[in-house]
């Protein structure tokens, strides 16, 4: 059996920019995986929606702490988008890292799920979280949108990286 | 910085795909994947599952070897709703792995919960072998709890409870069967 988990695209940022797209994600794969690294222009959260979808069929399960001694959960239901981090995890200062998965991406029967583990050195709420965030449809996934809720600008540098990885 | 999901992100060219199960039927007890290879140096274990049993959520257990005795340990963090706590059991009191959460056949139509899960080091034959998962699901705010995040931990102490075999199998069940479209893949990492 060949080796899988293979890189699909990296977009390393030249401008700072609120909104990162992957188009045409081959369907060949049965998971994908994005890793994240950057700083953003303020303190804000990282989010994404699948194939250009902005409606209220997104929810997230949020499990995270913050600072030195802060820890919490919540639901976030009847978004337009789902959630990779809450809080601002992705700040100015420091250094925000996210590895997320997106299960079973390319099968037309079930919602999708992305389940997502971050952490950040730096910015006003240093910490580390789990997110499993749905989107409430059965269509394969042909493309992201990864985006900052507030609309501050993933800074120059960050980088983007999809891997798809490969069942037997 | 924290460690995060897996260590093995990256690695194209040492993560190979080892077995898929498939529920193709309306439901299937036990997701079992059988004389796994010994080639490789840890296995990974990706999962989207849903539950027959009328809960919002499922646990997901995993049994190692077909070893059913006292012979499993687990701790967990969790995120349920707006609450969150911790949960374990140390050996002689489980009979498998309490791996993680999917989704129950009272969550919405169509959600999947899913599950990743880390095996370190399973063919050696020297020291007991321990997991790792992360995982849950999303409800959209309804039902009880709402959504889930799990980080579990656990570890295997052999058939006799003292022994360090190799893992060659792991057989995976939840509460009720798996409902259709449940799909489990395992993967193989080089050291």
């Amino acid at each position: 059996m060949p080796a899988t988990y293979e890189p699909i695209s990296t977009q390393t940022l030249a401008s700072a920019i609120a909104d990162v797209y992957f188009y045409s994600i081959p369907q060949t794969y049965t998971d994908l995986v994005l890793v994240i690294t950057g700083t953003s222009a303020s303190a804000t959260n990282a989010d994404w929606r699948a194939n250009g979808d902005n409606t209220s069929t997104y929810s997230t399960q949020q499990f995270f702490s913050t600072n030195s001694n802060t820890v919490g959960s919540s639901m976030a239901s009847g978004d337009n988008f789902a959630r990779f981090d809450n809080y601002g995890a992705l700040g100015t200062t420091g250094l925000y890292l996210a590895v997320a998965h997106f299960m079973n991406y390319s099968n037309s029967t079930t919602y999708k799920t992305c389940i997502n583990r971050s952490g950040n050195t730096g910015g006003p709420y240093p910490g580390t979280s789990l997110h499993v965030g749905t989107w409430r449809n059965t269509a394969a996934i042909t493309s992201l949108n990864i985006l900052s809720q507030s609309g501050a600008n993933f800074a120059i540098g960050c980088t983007f990286t999809l891997y798809g990885i490969k069942a037997a | 910085m924290q460690i995060l999901s897996s260590p093995f992100y990256g690695v194209s060219g040492d993560y190979y795909p080892i077995a898929t199960v498939s529920v193709s039927a309306s439901s299937q007890n036990t997701l079992t994947f059988s004389s796994i290879p010994s080639g490789y140096k840890h296995l990974q274990l990706r999962i989207t599952g849903r539950s027959t049993g009328a809960y919002t959520y499922s646990s997901l257990y995993v049994v190692v070897n077909s070893d059913t005795g006292l012979h499993y340990s687990y701790h967990a963090l969790y995120g349920q709703g707006s609450s969150y706590g911790s949960s374990g059991r140390g050996k002689g009191s489980d009979t498998a792995w309490v791996a993680q959460n999917i989704a129950g056949n009272t969550s919405a139509t169509g959600n999947y919960g899913v599950v990743i899960m880390d095996i370190f080091d399973y063919a050696n034959t020297t020291r007991y072998k321990t997991m790792r998962a992360i995982g849950g699901y999303s409800n959209n705010g309804s039902g009880t709890p709402v959504g889930t995040c799990n980080l579990n931990s656990g570890a295997w102490f052999g058939s006799t409870g003292t022994s360090t075999e190799a893992i060659t199998s792991l057989s995976l069940l939840t509460d009720g069967d798996f409902k259709q479209y449940t799909h489990a893949a395992l993967y193989g990492i080089r050291g």
